[in-house]
């Protein structure tokens, strides 16, 4: 059992960045920084709570916090250009912030042994959870709680008037300044919520793998986040949590009989689901029917 | 009195190619003002200018005797001034109830829903579609989406960026119609047409704009009976 619960980790995981982008993806910014304010959020939180001797719930707040600084502070600049210059930009942005963890050496000595990142070698005994007495299924609780908040929260915000804000803005930047929307401003509160989520997901998946380095937050994390909000579709959060399941349970673990052939047909499933479904899982029939299901009002979404 | 758009030696420029080349004109309290122009004249870039999504490089507008110059778009829209972008812009994938109420976000008061009643009322068409998503209407409804959209604003200057751009002429007369019904309900309006048979019907005053610059400035009266005017915007027959 406690190999699913490991699997469900992953994934609650995994949807947390993905619903990172998924907000940012709403005003139409492609972001691939998703993955350095995941980073921050991951060593920030390991080494309040192993260094500091922090309590998990305030590292994980802060390691949101600082995720949402980060991100604000970089939307500022970044948002100014559009398109692949954007996608660039917050490329380069991922990689300062994966070679800043490189090189970052800060260890403390405790109890006689050496604990805090070390460069290349990475940040090991993030031990809070097993020190504890937490066992995997309860951390995957914890995990799912997180991402049922995150996701009730976007949910809810699709349905204010801050939603229709977002997507106003991804739908026609033209058309949204002259209803009279401040672009910088919607896209800047879009990133800064975004590194928001990306911090804390960062700070959970730091404490549940208990070893973190640099290279686990390369381009290939940022590119999955990127990939579940768009595989999931766009209509509704929901979408993000399915496309999550689908490459992170199916895709990598339920193939994994396959051996290296998965890799190969990792790709080509890919393809094949976005071809078969290019609004994504969730598109806009689908959520009228699962709605209609539940025996809402179908009609005006 | 002084006049409710006032532009003053209005310079615009992408990068270093000027496209308002000093621009002076007024709009007058309550008028239909009508700009006509061949392509690449930079009506559209005065339109844009105006409404602060490009900052101009010089010179002043001023709305209602307040300077505005260089203001971005969203303080343009609190201060009064709504765009009708050129070809429309609604927000496809939105319904045409929740392209209305795009047109509110600046507003904070309680009056919202009764303005898109009465919105409704004046465009009833759009209140067949309202849950209708704003891409699957029509070239017309799409205007007149957008021109609503924008009085959600409760603009005291409407501006439109070539109203009738695309539409058959049935559809461009009923545009024309909405035009004169809200300046009759009192809306000062300043026009971007290439339509100049239209707009000679509705407009009380005319700028004619060409390469950057204003040429020409009167009452229709004036631009019927200029020869050069009629030969290139009206046809040779008499208007």
């Amino acid at each position: 059992m406690d190999f699913y619960f490991g699997l469900a980790q992953i994934i609650g995981v995994h949807t947390l960045i993905g619903l990172s982008a998924y907000i940012v993806l709403l005003t139409g910014q492609v972001s691939l920084a998703q993955a350095g304010f995941f980073a921050v959020g991951a060593y920030v939180a390991g080494m309040l709570t192993v260094l500091a001797g922090w309590s998990i719930l305030p590292a994980l707040a802060a390691s949101s916090l600082l995720g949402a600084l980060v991100a604000g502070a970089v939307g500022f600049p970044a948002l100014r250009v559009k398109g692949l210059m954007l996608v660039i930009a917050t490329l380069a942005f991922g990689e300062v912030v994966r070679l800043f963890f490189f090189n970052f050496d800060y260890q403390v000595a405790k109890g006689g042994v050496k604990l805090g990142p070390l460069g290349g070698e990475g940040f090991r005994q993030i031990r809070y959870f097993p020190e504890n007495g937490w066992t995997t299924m309860q951390v995957m609780l914890f995990i799912w709680l997180f991402v049922a908040l995150v996701m009730a929260i976007l949910w809810w915000f699709d349905r204010s008037r801050y939603g229709a804000v977002l997507r106003a803005v991804g739908e026609d930047e033209l058309a949204a300044q002259s209803v009279g929307l401040n672009l910088t401003a919607v896209k800047v509160s879009a990133m800064t919520i975004g590194g928001a989520i990306a911090g804390l997901g960062g700070g959970i998946y730091a404490h549940y793998t208990t070893h973190i380095e640099h290279a686990s937050f390369g381009i290939l994390l940022a590119t999955f986040a990127l990939a579940y909000p768009i595989l999931g579709g766009l209509g509704s959060v929901f979408g993000t949590v399915v496309a999550a399941i689908f490459v992170q349970g199916f895709l990598i673990e339920g193939l994994r009989f396959l051996g290296d052939w998965r890799n190969l047909l990792f790709g080509a499933l890919i393809l094949l689901a976005m071809n078969l479904r290019p609004k994504g899982f969730l598109d806009a029939p689908t959520l009228q029917w699962i709605r209609r299901l539940f025996g809402g009002k179908s009609g005006a979404a | 009195m002084s006049a409710l758009l006032e532009i003053r030696q209005l310079v615009t420029a992408y990068g270093k190619i000027e496209a308002l080349k000093g621009v002076t004109l007024d709009v007058e309290q309550g008028s239909i003002t009508c700009l006509l122009g061949p392509n690449g004249a930079g009506k559209t870039t005065l339109m844009m200018t105006v409404a602060g999504i490009l900052r101009p490089k010089s010179g002043s507008i001023r709305l209602a005797g307040e300077e505005i110059t260089g203001r971005p778009p969203h303080a343009i829209v609190a201060g009064g001034i709504a765009l009708v972008p050129e070809n429309r812009l609604v927000f496809p994938n939105m319904s045409v109830l929740e392209n209305l109420q795009a047109g509110a976000y600046q507003r904070r008061d309680r009056e919202i829903e009764a303005d898109i009643g009465k919105l409704f009322e004046r465009f009833p068409r759009l209140k067949e579609r309202s849950g209708q998503n704003a891409g699957t209407l029509s070239g017309g409804e799409q205007q007149m989406l957008a021109v609503a959209r924008a009085l959600m604003s409760r603009p005291k200057l409407l501006l439109m960026d070539e109203p009738s751009l695309g539409l058959a002429p049935l559809v461009v007369e009923e545009i024309f119609r909405i035009i004169v019904q809200l300046h009759q309900d009192g809306v000062s309006i300043f026009l971007v047409e290439q339509n100049a048979h239209m707009a000679l019907k509705v407009a009380q005053h005319f700028y004619l704009m060409e390469q950057g610059k204003v040429t020409f400035s009167g009452t229709p009266g004036a631009l019927a009976e200029d020869e050069v005017i009629r030969r290139a915007y009206l046809g040779s027959a008499k208007a």
